[in-house]
């Protein structure tokens, strides 16, 4: 070891050095007396720094953080699902373009609006579909599986609506 | 009580516990207050860095990872909202941080200091904040916060050889100017 610099001195104080560079150190460290003053500088600021205090933070820093976080949560929107609304709009926008068709009135040529003709037709055909629909519920063994199927579905709102007021309950008791 | 881990806490927050997060700024905050008042040398601009610095923490727990250190990962965003801070009120941020060949010349301070300080101890540590950023930086990681320097360079952003190169430089000038004051005389 030529000559100890300071890069030397810093690894000699993080304990750094091989034990025979360490030995050499101290050898060096008593011939030389410049060395040793900087040694014990250097020494001097590592044991200051040691003692270095943290500083202490606002004390409502917390405070602000957590009704940051809150606020920042109540913001997020719960999801929506517009499955249901999409559904029930087509259909009403289907149902309402068909009434409108149906009453909406024709020129015949002598300039004499008329919804007689559509509305006939409606008749017409509504009449046919209602007596085919009753041939179909005559049969005997449609009117049972009907009836087992409406007694199921009954059955099944019941507990879905006692479920859902047990659950509205407990969760009232929570909060 | 028994004394949660900081992985513990942040299970606990990602099950739900939001409130949770407050045990965490409890235990940090006072460490990263002191990180950011070193970096902005302002006590509002770091309080407003602070309260940044958790709600990114908290934003970003669920992509936390258990076998990361919370600590690291924490002063890492502490370090880097400081550093943002700092680069928006155009204080020549790139100059200062750009590389480690920074100015550790403190003579410009030094009889300023030198006149009102009473002991050795109190001129050392008002010397660490005239010290460039990033000296500053490691200085307190190093000794404050007993973060290794390996997890110092993972903060900053730097190579271990550099982190050691910041460090060594910056306890140097402190050395120079303790041996310009004589000070080691009181070292037995």
């Amino acid at each position: 070891m030529n000559k100890l610099t300071d890069e030397i001195l810093n690894k000699y104080i993080d304990g750094e050095l091989e034990p025979f560079e360490l030995a050499e150190v101290k050898n060096e460290i008593e011939k030389n007396d410049e060395a040793l003053a900087r040694l014990k500088a250097l020494l001097l600021v590592d044991s200051s720094l040691k003692q270095m205090e943290v500083e202490q933070a606002p004390i409502s820093i917390t405070e602000k953080v957590m009704k940051a976080i809150s606020s920042a949560s109540k913001a997020v929107k719960p999801k929506v699902s517009y499955f249901f609304v999409t559904i029930i709009t087509l259909f009403s926008i289907g149902v309402l373009g068909i009434i409108v068709a149906a009453f909406k009135p024709i020129d015949n040529g002598n300039d004499q609006l008329t919804a007689v003709p559509y509305v006939d037709k409606a008749k017409e055909l509504i009449g046919k579909n209602l007596i085919e629909f009753q041939n179909f519920f005559s049969n005997k063994n449609v009117l049972l599986v009907v009836s087992i199927l409406t007694l199921i579905l009954l059955i099944t709102a019941y507990l879905t609506f006692e479920a859902h007021k047990s659950f509205k309950n407990k969760l009232k008791s929570i909060t | 009580m028994r004394h949660l881990s900081d992985i513990e806490i942040i299970e606990s927050i990602k099950r739900g516990n939001a409130s949770d997060f407050s045990l965490l700024i409890n235990r940090y905050k006072d460490r990263a207050f002191s990180l950011l008042k070193r970096i902005l040398k302002n006590e509002q601009d770091a309080e407003e860095a602070l309260q940044d610095s958790f709600l990114k923490t908290f934003n970003g727990l669920k992509d936390f990872r258990k076998d990361a250190q919370f600590s690291t990962w924490l002063y890492k965003i502490v370090f880097n909202t400081g550093l943002t801070v700092l680069s928006s009120k155009k204080r020549k941020i790139e100059q200062e941080m750009s590389s480690i060949d920074e100015e550790f010349d403190l003579g410009n301070y030094d009889n300023e200091i030198y006149g009102t300080t009473e002991n050795v101890r109190q001129y050392i540590l008002k010397m660490v904040d005239k010290l460039p950023v990033r000296g500053a930086l490691v200085v307190i990681l190093f000794y404050m916060d007993g973060l290794s320097l390996n997890e110092i360079s993972q903060v900053m952003g730097t190579s271990l050889v550099n982190t050691k190169v910041l460090l060594h430089r910056s306890r140097n000038a402190l050395k120079d100017l303790l041996l310009k004051h004589n000070y080691q005389e009181e070292m037995l």
